[in-house]
Order: C-alpha cells, then sequence, then structure tokens
C-alpha cells in the first residue's frame, strides 16, 4: 500500500519536474510528498540531533484538539457544519497553494489550522460563498500580505472573521443563530436545524437584554447557541490544558485572557448588575474560552515575552467585555485579540529593552 | 546556588556507556595531532626515521602559551602528516616498529608537596597537562577558585562518577596539585546532583569542598558554572576532572598525557563504553569492533549538541571526553509525524516518549523540514543565558548585528539547545555563532 502510494508520488514528481506544461502543480505535488514522507533531511552541523518535534506535528496538535469542537459542531448544528468546514478548507488551501507555488516555496502547515478555526468561529447559518470568501480574505491579507507564515501581524483566521462580520452582517448577526438539534442523534441525523430554530439569540445577546442568562451548565455542555466550535466549552477548557501540557500554545496567555474578562465582568456587574454580566458569565458568554485556548495563543500574531503575554491577555480579556457591553458587537473577543495583536509587537519591544538594559547594568 | 535558568535536564538515550572501564589495545600506528587541546600548535622536533619512546616529546610549542606534545607508544616516526595546502605539518605518524631502541622517555616526577609552584607547574606543562588548561598555560597566580568538574549534562554521557571510578582519590590529588601549580586558594568538586556515592566518595578522599550541579544541560559550562559555584567572581578557573587526573599522572607517577579516558556512546554503537585510548588512535580503530553491523554512522567529537563531525581516520587527542557515533539516517517514513515516538525526544510533550522511560533514540535525521520560525519561544525558553535566539537570528539576517550585540549576542555560550529545540529547525545555533565571529573579527580590525 505505502510502497504503491510512494511509487505514484515518484511517478508523480518526475512528471511535473519534467514536463514545462504541468511544472505549475510541482510544488503541490512536492507539499503532499513532504508532507507525508517528509524529506528525510539529515543535520549539517552541530547540533547533530535534533528534537522530533516540526511544525507538521505541532500543527497537528492544535487540529486535534479542534476536533472535537468541530465534531460537536456537527452535532449541534447539522452535517451543514461540516460542509462549511470543508468549504474553507478547499478554499483556503487552494489559495495558500497559489501562494506558495508563486513563491516557490512549501505549503505550510498553518494553513490546516487556520482553515480549521475559521469555519468554527461562524454562525451554523452563515452561507458557503461567505465562508468562502471570508477564508480567501483571511489568509490573502491577514498573512500573504506580510510574507506569509511567521511574519503575520494578525491572526489571519480572525481577519477572515473580522472581514465577513464587518461586510455581510446580514449573514452575521441577528438572526443566524440556531439552538442546537434536539434529540440523541442530534446534528448527526440532520443537514441543518431548520429554519424553526433560527432566530434564537446567543448567549452574549441574551446577558445584553437582562433575560435570564442561559444555565452555566448549558454553557459547559455544549447545549447553548453560538458559533458553530465554541460551544463544548468543557472540552476547550481541557484541550487548552493539553496545549499548555505539551507546550504547543502558552498557558499564560489562555488563563491572564480569562482572568481578565472575568474580573472586568465581575467590576461591571457590582457597578450595574442587571446591566452587566457577572463574572462568570463574562468568561463563558461568547466565544471568550474558544478565543483564549486557540485565538489569542497563536504564536506569530502574539507576544512572546513571559511579562507581555499578561498583559496581552489580560487586555484581550477586559476590551472583550468591554466592547461587548459598550459596542453591541457580541464577538468581542474577536476584536479584541485584532487588538491586541496589533499591540503585541509594541509590548514585546518594551519588555526587551527594559531586560536588556536591567541585563547590563550590574556588569 | 542559583539554579539555571532554561537549559534542558537531557533523559537516558539509547547507546549511553556505563559500567566499567574498558581498555583499549594499543595499537601498532598512532597519527599524533600537533594541535591538540587550549594554546599554539607545537612545532615538531622529530623527523621521520626517528626512533621515539612513549612519552618521549615530539613536539615543542612556540611560545609560552601551549605545551609539548609525546609520542603515545614506542615505535619510529614514518612521516610528517601535511595538509593540502599547508605548510606546517598538523601530525606526526608514529608506527610500531621491533628493531630500534628507543631513547627512554624523560619522568615528570615530582615531590609535589614539597616543590615550588613554579617547579610544579614546569613539570605540569612538560607533560602536557596545560593542554586542558583553559589558555593553555599553568603558571602560579593563573586562578583563585579551581573548578574540577566532574558532572556530565550533556546526552550519551554516563554519570561521571562512573568515569572517575576506582580513581577518586588520584582526582582529590591531582587537584590540589592542579591548584597548588594555579596558585589557586581554593579548590571545588563540581559534582552531579544525582552523583551522591561519587560525591561522598570524593569528600571521603579529602576533597575541601564538593559543590553539587543539577544535571541540566549545560550545566558544565565554565560561565554557568563560575556563576553556581562562586558567584561569577572572575579568576575562577574551571578544569575538566580529566585535567586533575593528569596532574596527578604527570607529578605522582610521571607519566606524560598520552592516555585518555574516553565515552564512546551513541546508537551507532551496538556496545557503547567507557574506554582508556592512546592519544593518536584513529577513532575508527577505537570503534570498530563496537559498531552496530549494518549501520551508516556518523563520528561526532565531543557530544552531539556542541562536537565536530569527523572522519574515522581522526585521531584521538588529549582533551577529547567523549565521541559520538550516530546513525546516519536518511529514511523517508510515512506520515512519521503522526506516530506515538515512545522513544522521541522533544522539548514538547507531544511525544510518549515525556511519558515512558524509554532510552532514547538519537540519530541525525533533522526529523521534519525547515520552515520559517513560527514564534513558539522554544528556544528563548531553553536558552541558558537568558537569550532571544530567534530575534538575534533574525536581526543577523537582515544584517542588524550592532543590534543584536545589544541584545546580548555576545553572550551566547553556544551551547546548541536552540537549534535542538526548534520545531521549525532553524540553525539559530550556528547562524549565531557565525555572527559573533562576525562581531569578533570587526572589534580584532
Ligand atoms: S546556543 Fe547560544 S542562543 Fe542558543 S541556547 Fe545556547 S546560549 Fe542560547
Ligand atoms: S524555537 Fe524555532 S520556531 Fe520557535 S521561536 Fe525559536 S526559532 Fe522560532
Amino acid at each position: 500500500m505505502i510502497g504503491r502510494l510512494r511509487r505514484i508520488l515518484d511517478y508523480l514528481l518526475r512528471v511535473t519536474r519534467e514536463n514545462p506544461r504541468l511544472s505549475p502543480v510541482h510544488p503541490a505535488v512536492d507539499a503532499i510528498d513532504t508532507f507525508l514522507f517528509g524529506k528525510g533531511d539529515v543535520t549539517a552541523g552541530a547540533p547533530h540531533v535534533r528534537g522530533h518535534m516540526d511544525v507538521k506535528r505541532f500543527m497537528s496538535v492544535v487540529i486535534l484538539c479542534l476536533l472535537p469542537c468541530a465534531a460537536w459542531g456537527v452535532y449541534a448544528f447539522g452535517w451543514r457544519v461540516a460542509a462549511l468546514i470543508a468549504v474553507s478548507y478547499i478554499f483556503g488551501v487552494g489559495v495558500e497553494a497559489i501562494f506558495a507555488g508563486a513563491r516557490k516555496e512549501t505549503l505550510n502547515e498553518g494553513a490546516f489550522v487556520t482553515c480549521l478555526l475559521f469555519p468554527l468561529t461562524l454562525p451554523p447559518t452563515t452561507p458557503f460563498w461567505v465562508c468562502a470568501v471570508g477564508i480567501v480574505f483571511g489568509i490573502v491579507f491577514g498573512k500573504e500580505v506580510f510574507g506569509g507564515t511567521g511574519y503575520n501581524v494578525f491572526n489571519p483566521a480572525l481577519v477572515g472573521r473580522c472581514f465577513v462580520y464587518i461586510s455581510f452582517p446580514r449573514h452575521m448577526v441577528g438572526g443566524v443563530w440556531t439552538n442546537p438539534i434536539p434529540g440523541a442523534a442530534g446534528g448527526f441525523a440532520a443537514w441543518d436545524a431548520g429554519v424553526d430554530a433560527v432566530t434564537s439569540a446567543t448567549p452574549a445577546h441574551l446577558t445584553t437584554l437582562q433575560e435570564c442568562p442561559v444555565p452555566f451548565g448549558d454553557l459547559l455542555f455544549g447545549l447553548a447557541s453560538g458559533s458553530v466550535g465554541e460551544t463544548l466549552r468543557i472540552w476547550i477548557v481541557a484541550a487548552g490544558l493539553i496545549l499548555a501540557l505539551t507546550r504547543v500554545a502558552s498557558f499564560s496567555i489562555m488563563i491572564s485572557t480569562v482572568i481578565g474578562a472575568f474580573v472586568t465582568a465581575a467590576i461591571g456587574h457590582h457597578a450595574a448588575p442587571s446591566a452587566w454580566p457577572c463574572g462568570a458569565m463574562g468568561v463563558l458568554g461568547g466565544g471568550l474560552l474558544f478565543g483564549a485556548v486557540f485565538m489569542a495563543t497563536d504564536p506569530v500574531s502574539g507576544p512572546r515575552h513571559p511579562l507581555t503575554r499578561w498583559l496581552y491577555g489580560l487586555g484581550i480579556g477586559a476590551i472583550s467585555v468591554l466592547i461587548w457591553m459598550y459596542s453591541g458587537y457580541p464577538q468581542g473577543v474577536m476584536f479584541a485579540i485584532l487588538l491586541m495583536n496589533t499591540a503585541a509587537p509594541i509590548l514585546d519591544h518594551f519588555a526587551i529593552r527594559r531586560r536588556y538594559r536591567a541585563r547590563r547594568a550590574p556588569a | 546556588m542559583a539554579a539555571l535558568k532554561g537549559g534542558y535536564r537531557f533523559r537516558l538515550f539509547e547507546g549511553t556507556p556505563e559500567g566499567t572501564v574498558a581498555a583499549h589495545r594499543v595499537g601498532g600506528r598512532v597519527v599524533v595531532p600537533l594541535a591538540q587541546g587550549e594554546g599554539y600548535a607545537a612545532l615538531p622536533v622529530v623527523s621521520p626515521g626517528d626512533a621515539v619512546a612513549a612519552g618521549q616529546v615530539i613536539g615543542t610549542p612556540p611560545a609560552q602559551v601551549g605545551s609539548p606534545v609525546h609520542a603515545p607508544i614506542d615505535g619510529v616516526v614514518r612521516e610528517l602528516a601535511v595538509k593540502a595546502r599547508a605548510k606546517q605539518p598538523w601530525a606526526i605518524v608514529i608506527e610500531r616498529d621491533a628493531g630500534k631502541a628507543a631513547p627512554p622517555a624523560p619522568d615528570t616526577r615530582c615531590e609535589w608537596t614539597a616543590a615550588a609552584p613554579e617547579a610544579l607547574a614546569e613539570a605540569l606543562t612538560h607533560a602536557g597537562v596545560a593542554a586542558l588548561v583553559p589558555g593553555g598555560m599553568i603558571a602560579p597566580g593563573l586562578a583563585r577558585v579551581l573548578v574540577a568538574v566532574c558532572v556530565h549534562t550533556a546526552p550519551l554521557l554516563p554519570r561521571a562518577g562512573a568515569v572517575y571510578a576506582g580513581r577518586e582519590n588520584d582526582l582529590v590529588t591531582g587537584g590540589r596539585i592542579l591548584a597548588k601549580a594555579l596558585g589557586a586558594q581554593e579548590l571545588c568538586f563540581a559534582v552531579g546532583r544525582r552523583d551522591r556515592a561519587f560525591a561522598a566518595a570524593l569528600a571521603g578522599g579529602g576533597a575541601p569542598r564538593v559543590a553539587a550541579i543539577d544535571e541540566v544541560y549545560p550545566g558544565e559550562h565554565p560561565k554557568l558554572l563560575a556563576r553556581a559555584v562562586a558567584g561569577g567572581a572572575a579568576d575562577v578557573v574551571c578544569v575538566s576532572g580529566r585535567a586533575a587526573l593528569a596532574a596527578y599522572d604527570a607529578a605522582v607517577k610521571g607519566a606524560a598525557l598520552i592516555n585518555v579516558r574516553l565515552c564512546l556512546g551513541g546508537a551507532g554503537l551496538a556496545r557503547p563504553a567507557i574506554v582508556d585510548a592512546r592519544v593518536g588512535t584513529p577513532l575508527g580503530e577505537l570503534c570498530a569492533d563496537r559498531l552496530a553491523p549494518g549501520r551508516e554512522v556518523r563520528y561526532v567529537a565531543g557530544n552531539f549538541l556542541t562536537g565536530v563531525a569527523v572522519p574515522p581516520e581522526h585521531p584521538v587527542t588529549r582533551d577529547l571526553e567523549c565521541v559520538s557515533v550516530l546513525p546516519e539516517d536518511r529514511e523517508r517514513r510515512f506520515l512519521e509525524f503522526m506516530r506515538p515516538g515512545a522513544r522521541k525526544d522533544s522539548y514538547g510533550r507531544t511525544f510518549l516518549a515525556a511519558f515512558l522511560k524509554r532510552p532514547l533514540a538519537g540519530d541525525t535525521n533533522l526529523h521534519g523540514e525547515l520552515r520559517p520560525c513560527i514564534n513558539c519561544g522554544w528556544c528563548e525558553d531553553v536558552c541558558p543565558v537568558g537569550l532571544m535566539p530567534d530575534l538575534l537570528m533574525k536581526l543577523l539576517r537582515i544584517d542588524q548585528g550592532e543590534e543584536a550585540e545589544a541584545l546580548a549576542l555576545m553572550d551566547c555560550i553556544e551551547c546548541g539547545l536552540c537549534s535542538y529545540v526548534c520545531p521549525s529547525k532553524l540553525p539559530l545555533h550556528e547562524e549565531l555563532a557565525r555572527g559573533k565571529r562576525a562581531v569578533r573579527e570587526e572589534l580584532a580590525q
């Protein structure tokens, strides 16, 4: 089986290399080949042995942690969600491949994470074309214009999300939310929630409208409405712990984001109990947890220094609650992260300056 | 004692030698490099055809800084080996020859307790011990604190206690001899925290001070040790425990430094070992009957983080302490990155190996592809001197050497950890080392 696959790949590689008309697809074949078999390169000098972690595994861990969120999205909102994710992958990886080919670079594994993250932040009723436009915009203007993976200032998935949110509000706010599909088989037996289920408001709306908030249990166990991937909050917490334990994502960013949101909401609630959500609601409402665990921790667009990571997280948590309260955007966390993405390099700059000044003083 | 910030605790790798010390049979042909260890390269004082005795001086240093080179075996000088495009010979080739009578080797034995420090220093220098002392020079007044480093934190090395087994008392005496010759008032033995029996043996042998060092790589680096043992004071000189043993052999036994105790490790060896070998023995010969069958291997002089790859003809030198024999692994395996990895080491705890106790695999495969930096911060986490290797590399790549210098580029101790952990497989350590060289060259001009 694997031997045959190897032979097919070798054949494709040779053909696309030698035939000038097929050469544009050579980078794609090469990327698939590298993804499946690696390159088999050896170290050129010291250190002669390298750790086993690579970017593919790094990103795989994030994807593995996202999969239960996606699966729950399907269970709660129907197979349409799976189609939404597929659309995101087809268009996202497609643009990524085009850019990789144009740059004569290999495909970057980070795109596989972006293409999964993006649809998970959308309402379940998002039209497919909106999803396609969003992911393409996110990858092109969130990443490629900055020079590709590693140079992007913003989280590309959020750039896409922000773009569709502002451009197509009709499909992003208001009656786009659906309640989870009832029944044991849930969404696994349905395409979508149907027109009847539409118009239920997200928990974020509920609190601002000062109606009775959704029970915390429903929020935690994925029984509330919301964006596709953000509802199974109990798993998001577990995933956060996994990511932190495996050192794939920064625990300080996650925990500080949560603390920032909790404290801000708690203070507001104390001052104006009827208008503000309580601390716990500030954390559990909307996409805050999802954002804290999967979006804020994106290493490329976040800060690096231990101290700035805390500031960054606290800022995200606080700003997302404030945006939610003062602007009426229930998805405050999205803007908060993008805002703090902008601040990350500046924060890092000052922290580094401080650190090295302190370092040289006693010497 | 300040704990090391950063660093990495290496777990047991497959092919780590343990147990008792084996003696390697002395071969019939040795290649003795004229540059061995610290100090200037020696100039040959013998010519092809001369008969030499083991321990006889066959090369002398051109200046104060350096030590003579000795013939490791009785025999005849066959050749002064010259490398392509070089004028000076780099090594003296000696073959065993029963026909010729060799002059007796000189004796460096002295009554060390009674001898003046200057005389002792001269005797040690003459025996070649200066090659193991930083700067390549032994003279009173060069050190206030002498630290004898008897701790291993690099991978593929056994506990130091196993290497010095049976010679603990010689080690202590040798340390005192060297301390006296260097005019050091304090003598300290740096021993691994887990190497308790060894520490006890040293203390029992009369070691004035034994400092426990965490086995976190690169804890035995002189810069970090000086901080850990003496609070970062200047005039602290760190030497390997081997230097203390060599001092003992020179002053008490009158033997020149022609024998070295080596750790041969690595998954390329079926039978890793601690061996006593003669200087000049080719590594290939040393490892010939220990190799794992059917594997292409890479010889690395030193540990695999900082050592250099050398050909199998490369001879044992007197400053060599370990050789890593690594399997060259070029194989492409299907979806390698998705495998559980029961024997895969990584800074990130995503492999099963992080939760198991099995010996880890160490081969030369890159285990991934070169990618742009993903800003994960691992390199910064492990850097033992608190640098931001990724930032420094990025600055060097856009020719911002001065900015890199302002961010303490020159503090890098070239330990190699940043490259070891990087998931993007970036050659951080290499580029930083190159950047440091460039800065130094600029300063020299
Ligand atoms: S090689 Fe230099 S920069 Fe890299 S970890 Fe070691 S000391 Fe730090
Ligand atoms: S370890 Fe590698 S990928 Fe991570 S920050 Fe350092 S250089 Fe970048």
